[in-house]
């Protein structure tokens, strides 16, 4: 009896198809790459929390003379800290800011914050800022031996895989200086006026109410709301500036270029706090200090 | 190909015997098939009802099933949940008396492969069937694999690879750090392949692949509308990976498309033939200045040269970790000596981290791209004397120049900021 079953192959056709992935976690080596930063004293860190403050708001002077003292005294400290509104919006611990290691772990395993853990930690070499003043006064003699004291050198043996910031520095201070750049000064301080605004301090940062503040500088603005939450998410400054109120400093100026800020807004209490410095970059003023508790602001 | 279905077809001749009466029987199809991790090296897929559901893709699940709903057929799970859903479905019997009976199988993983076998069982007595193709087999294998090293033989004739062993490593392109033993990806996981942001690829056995992955794609504000990202993809490749003379296939992954800390897996679901762990490069943006102690004397210590009392820093735009490949083989030990002597030793060899200072007022925009390109760049040229850096003929039309006569290339200063084309990393 004849018993024969055959098979035909059936055409073989290739598609890609997309799926969703499911992750299976797999166990590393867990060891910590980088030798954590020797902790600050308090006072130290604050005062290097201050003349970043005063760097990044554009009070070069008084920056300078904070940075400067603290070198003196305690040498080419690194200090590492979370911004106070970081805090606010982190659910869980945070790694510690000094320990580098943890925090590039928090960065790739997620840490709850609106932003990578990475961009959540300022870490602050005085000599960097120091030097970053100077560039910055247009002292770029000066700022040149301060990169140079960061180092390396331009020419000088350097040190592992990456781009120094002193090299980017120093030939910046150079091109500048054959450029014969000299930035611009400021007027006079008895030509500056106080403005009618209520501020607050934090982390250094003179932080205004955005309503008031837009009122007093001629900024037009309107806020985002998220309209199934009804919460404020964010506000639009001008035709194309934004800033965000959910824990991110990311912004844009109203050119609607990336601007980010060095301290994030927020809302507390129904008021928009921003940082006064941002806000009156955009409205065109360029000089700006706190005195006998007002602002005062330079001519445009 | 995942969820692809086949068909088979067996019948029974002659139709009727001597006598005249109809040669039909019970026709029963048999799956013996693989069993991988995932359906790629780096994705897996529970099932559509459930975890254990028979279209997941786990390592439980067999990579060839029959579909369990197939008109005419009673079709078998090898296994169950305590809830009572089959799964691994390898039996499927005809479920009328027949002389023939087609049937349906699925493909759950792109590497998988399986040997299917029909029988008959009649009033005659039962029997195997045979290909018509060869006769004297009894077996099919799913896909065609002439030589059994599981890899479709229409693969292998369509990438031609240096050799078909399914563990060799033989890319020879880019040379990269020197040697010619590949990108760590076995012949078989480049046949098998991975996801690529959602999208499933197999890679060139000819030429070394490097994957990366961003953790700076996070969108800047996307409550307010602002979608576009910290570190724009496109600061690490251009839509067909990098193109630049001598440079790597680069593809870049989702987080979620490698696993494991300080070391970023790509391949962490593999099974047979299997050589190592490949890694992906990590990018990082960073808010704080990007620092490492400086070792210059490579004694494996932290030194004090300007003796202020703590360990002297260098200060970085932006800072490679580790290497993809040649000391990527064993990559956290320490302090490792670097491959030129001069260079001293860095206490932080480890992950293939690209870590990018994101407040440096030049590293956003074309600079961004000029940055995470370069120390991607190190990650490949590892163990090039001084980590890659050389001098160009003009710093300006390469990524790997010599810091230290540094000035941007053109091209990445207005004229085309998205150009990518400098990248010349065998000098």
């Amino acid at each position: 009896m004849v018993k024969r079953i055959m098979l035909s192959v059936g055409m073989v056709l290739f598609s890609v198809v997309t799926v969703v992935m499911q992750g299976q976690g797999l166990c590393q080596g867990t060891g910590n790459p980088v030798p954590p930063l020797p902790k600050q004293p308090k006072e130290v860190e604050e005062q290097v929390k201050r003349a970043y403050a005063l760097f990044e708001q554009g009070q070069y002077e008084a920056a300078l003379s904070v940075a400067l003292k603290v070198h003196q005294q305690h040498g080419n400290v690194m200090v590492c800290w979370y911004p106070r509104w970081v805090l606010q919006y982190a659910k869980g611990n945070l790694p510690d800011p000094y320990d580098k290691g943890s925090i590039l772990r928090a960065t790739v395993e997620g840490s709850g914050l609106p932003i990578p853990a990475s961009m959540a930690v300022r870490a602050k070499s005085v000599r960097v800022l120091i030097a970053q003043i100077y560039e910055e006064i247009g002292d770029y003699k000066e700022a040149i031996k301060w990169y140079e004291r960061v180092g390396p050198k331009l020419g000088e043996k350097t040190v592992g895989p990456g781009i120094h910031v002193s090299h980017m520095g120093i030939i910046r201070c150079m091109q500048k200086l054959n450029q014969g750049y000299r930035p611009p000064q400021p007027p006079p301080k008895n030509t500056w006026r106080p403005l009618p605004l209520k501020f607050r301090e934090e982390d250094y940062f003179i932080l205004v109410p955005l309503d008031e503040a837009c009122k007093v500088l001629g900024l037009s603005f309107r806020y985002k709301v998220n309209p199934k939450t009804g919460k404020r998410t964010g506000a639009q400054i001008g035709e194309k500036g934004l800033i965000s109120l959910t824990g991110r400093p990311f912004a844009r100026n109203i050119k609607g270029e990336i601007d980010d800020m060095a301290y994030a807004p927020y809302e507390e209490g129904g008021v928009v706090w921003v940082p006064f410095y941002w806000l009156a970059k955009q409205a065109g003023i360029r000089w700006w200090e706190v005195r006998d508790g007002k602002i005062y602001v330079a001519p445009k | 190909m995942l969820d692809e279905d086949l068909s088979f077809t067996a019948w029974i001749e002659p139709t009727t015997d001597h006598k005249g009466n109809p040669m039909v029987g019970t026709i029963i199809f048999l799956l013996d098939s693989s069993r991988q991790p995932g359906h790629c090296l780096n994705a897996c897929r529970l099932g559509s009802e459930g975890e254990w559901a028979w279209d997941g893709t786990t390592g439980c699940h067999d990579d060839f099933q029959f579909l369990p709903e197939q008109l005419g057929f009673t079709v078998l799970p090898r296994n169950q949940t305590p809830e009572g859903i089959g799964y691994n479905y390898d039996t499927a019997m005809s479920s009328l008396v027949t002389n023939v009976a087609t049937v349906t199988v699925r493909c759950l993983d792109y590497g998988g492969w399986t040997y299917l076998m029909g029988y008959v069982i009649g009033f005659f007595g039962e029997g195997a069937a045979r290909r018509i193709d060869a006769p004297d087999l009894f077996v099919v294998d799913i896909p065609v694999d002439k030589n059994e090293n599981h890899i479709a033989d229409y693969w292998e004739d369509l990438r031609d690879p240096p050799s078909r062993d399914p563990l060799s490593d033989d890319e020879d392109t880019p040379v990269g750090d020197g040697r010619t033993d590949g990108d760590g990806l076995s012949l078989y996981e480049e046949y098998r392949g991975l996801m690529k942001q959602g999208r499933w690829r197999d890679f060139d056995p000819w030429i070394k692949d490097m994957f990366v992955t961003n953790f700076g794609a996070v969108p800047r504000d996307p409550e307010n509308g602002d979608w576009s990202f910290v570190i724009p993809n496109k600061a690490i490749t251009s839509p067909d990976g990098f193109i630049g003379a001598g440079m790597p296939p680069l593809w870049l992954l989702n987080a979620n498309e490698g696993s494991g800390y300080p070391l970023r897996v790509v391949n962490f679901l593999w099974g047979y033939a299997h050589r190592r762990d490949v890694y992906a490069a990590i990018v990082v943006p960073s808010w704080g200045e990007v620092w490492v102690y400086a070792d210059r004397d490579g004694d494996g210590q932290p030194e004090d040269n300007d003796g202020d009392g703590d360990f002297d820093k260098i200060i970085y735009w932006g800072f490679t970790y580790g290497p993809i490949w040649g000391q990527a083989r064993r990559p956290y030990e320490g302090f490792i000596p670097p491959p030129d002597p001069n260079w001293g030793n860095q206490p932080l060899w480890g992950p293939p981290v690209c870590e990018i200072d994101m407040n440096n007022p030049n590293s956003i925009g074309a600079g961004l791209i000029f940055v995470v390109g370069h120390e991607l760049g190190h990650t490949v040229l590892w163990d090039k004397p001084a980590y890659g850096h050389h001098f160009a003929p003009s710093a300006q039309d390469c990524f790997m120049f010599q810091p230290t006569i540094v000035f941007w290339p053109t091209e990445f200063c207005g004229a085309n900021p998205g150009c990518q084309s400098l990248w010349k990393l065998n000098p």
